[in-house]
């Protein structure tokens, strides 16, 4: 069934938006991430423009991050002051982000920023995934993550603006957490990722925020620089296309709930081998893209038309 | 005086053989002068039923022909090419149409080279090519003609001889397809009918694409109200996930 999406100006097949939402929401459960990094990069390779995606894809995750911050403020998981800090980074980065977007968007050169910035990021990550999954599988699990936690990096201790959170029992500068939330709220918004899979194990690897409270904090700063990347995106470069992202909450929001629950018996190093996979293999397609000589070196866009 | 006179009657005559030749009257009609994209939009088929009225005083009782040049609105299409640059593909040159046409259809009744000559087909344009010449007002160029076979491939430009056939030897009808990327806009359709090759009726007919009250509204919300849109997309993504949460909770 094709319906139109009346942003995007273009019809797509709703089956196929509605099965990709629900795939991914299903690994985003599945694996506790946010899902935005396979959404965004999926909706692009199915023809949708980049702006569009990301933009809309943006209020999905404001979605799903709204569901899971929930779940762990009613179990109390979460520290306020922390995200706090991690709101405010947050924010200015997702302003920084979007008008970043909005310049690139303007020279025409936002397709080719979003495709480059996502085979650096995702290329990255998921190497890092793959090595260390890799490593606890081959050798023993135990040795590798007492090789992960050997303390807080020195650098960040010197820092001033040092602050007490409770919750977290950290005391630390707010400084280098800023500086974090402030680049994953930058990446965020430009290019349709929750950040999650970036801000939680540095939480945990470089401030040492306990586990339990990791998962929820990180949630809620997703939460508000999401909405606050969404606002941002839809006065000033009006990309959000709302029922693309109806869709997206409905199909990302069943999927993740089935995700969740799937009770599958596999061992953590796997379940981080199959994601490192899965995130390095999205880095490759992007990589193809600009590696691979096109078919048409041509390209014709549209500037002015009323779609 | 009666010189004068004769002169007078034969341009008299002259005049109206002239006028005979070109005095078919062509009437067309579409099955809607506008078509409304809604959610469901995955193009659309118009139809075109017209009829060349035989001027009783014509010379010429041939076969008529038709040909029918649609234009989508005009407007800028930024053209990019990409080259190699070390390992990466990237955006090298790039070139601006301020006024191509967004949707072209040539349609006729059988090839256009068997109907019209050369210099009709020169003054009609009946080609992609010429028609594209002339909405830019520019040359072909590797850019033109690039543009060109793109939209072809998204079905935006196309030329079909045989859209057109005959019912009667008068009455005829045409189908003009767009596809769901058609732009929104006003069209205009020329309709030119020839009999052994000579133009004997032209008109212009026009209809409009336009989006249906809910998707045009969205759009013009987004457009207009960002602010209030972005706000509207917030609150039912948060209810959403509110929702979520209270259907799907586990504690």
């Amino acid at each position: 069934m094709q319906i139109y999406l009346p942003i995007a100006g273009l019809p797509v097949d709703a089956f196929v938006v509605v099965a990709l939402s629900i795939a991914v929401g299903f690994i985003s459960g599945l694996f506790g991430v946010g899902g935005g990094f396979l959404m965004t990069p999926l909706l692009i390779f199915l023809g949708i423009p980049p702006a569009v995606a990301v933009a809309s894809v943006s209020s999905q995750i404001a979605a799903s991050s709204m569901t899971g911050a929930l779940a762990y403020w009613r179990r109390s998981a979460i520290d306020f002051k922390l995200s706090f800090v991690l709101i405010a980074g947050g924010v200015a980065g997702a302003l920084l982000g979007v008008m970043f977007f909005n310049a690139m968007q303007r020279q025409g050169r936002l397709d080719a920023v979003i495709v480059f910035s996502y085979i650096f990021l995702l290329g990255t990550i998921g190497s890092l995934m793959l090595i260390e999954s890799l490593r606890a599988i081959l050798f023993s699990s135990t040795k590798a993550r007492s090789q992960m936690r050997t303390g807080r990096d020195s650098s960040i201790e010197g820092l001033p603006f040092k602050i007490e959170f409770h919750r977290s029992g950290l005391y630390v500068s707010v400084i280098p957490l800023f500086l974090l939330a402030l680049f994953i709220g930058f990446a965020g918004s430009l290019l349709g990722v929750g950040g999650g899979f970036i801000l939680v194990p540095a939480l945990i690897y470089l401030f040492r925020v306990p586990t339990a409270i990791v998962v929820g904090t990180s949630l809620a700063q997703q939460l508000i620089t999401m909405i606050a990347a969404t606002l941002l995106h839809a006065a000033t470069n009006h990309s959000v296309d709302i029922l693309l992202a109806l869709i997206l909450i409905l199909g990302g929001t069943f999927g993740a709930q089935f995700g969740a629950r799937a009770q599958v018996k596999m061992r953590a190093e796997y379940f981080r081998l199959l994601l490192g996979l899965l995130v390095f293999g999205v880095a490759v397609r992007f990589a193809g893209d600009v590696l691979i000589a096109p078919e048409d070196p041509f390209q014709a866009s549209r500037t002015d038309v009323g779609r | 005086m009666r010189r004068r006179c004769l002169l007078f009657v034969l341009l008299v005559l002259v005049f109206c053989a002239a006028q005979g030749a070109k005095a078919e009257k062509l009437t067309v009609a579409l099955s809607s002068d506008h078509i409304v994209i809604d959610s469901n939009f995955n193009g659309a088929r118009l139809t075109i039923f017209g009829d060349v009225e035989r001027d009783t005083r014509d010379f010429l009782y041939g076969r008529y022909d038709l040909i029918m040049v649609v234009r989508g609105p005009s407007g800028a299409v930024t053209m990019r090419e990409k080259i190699r640059s070390g390992l990466f593909w990237l955006n090298g040159d790039e070139h601006v149409f301020k006024t191509a046409p967004s949707f072209l259809a040539i349609l006729s009744d059988r090839p256009i080279v068997e109907i019209v000559d050369y210099g009709n087909q020169q003054r009609l344009g009946g080609s992609i090519e010429a028609q594209v010449a002339r909405g830019t007002g520019e040359g072909e160029t590797d850019f033109s003609s690039a543009l060109i076979r793109i939209r072809r491939a998204q079905g935006l430009f196309v030329d079909e001889p045989g859209a057109i056939t005959f019912l009667s030897p008068t009455l005829f009808r045409a189908a003009i397809r767009l596809p769901g990327y058609a732009p929104l806009g006003a069209y205009e359709i020329e309709t030119e009918a020839f009999a052994d090759g000579l133009p004997v009726g032209h008109t212009t007919t026009a209809f409009s694409v336009r989006r249906s009250g809910i998707e045009h509204r969205l759009a013009v919300a987004a457009k207009d109200h960002g602010v209030l849109y972005g706000l509207a997309v917030i609150i039912m993504a948060l209810s959403m996930g509110l929702i979520a949460s209270v259907i799907f909770r586990r504690d």
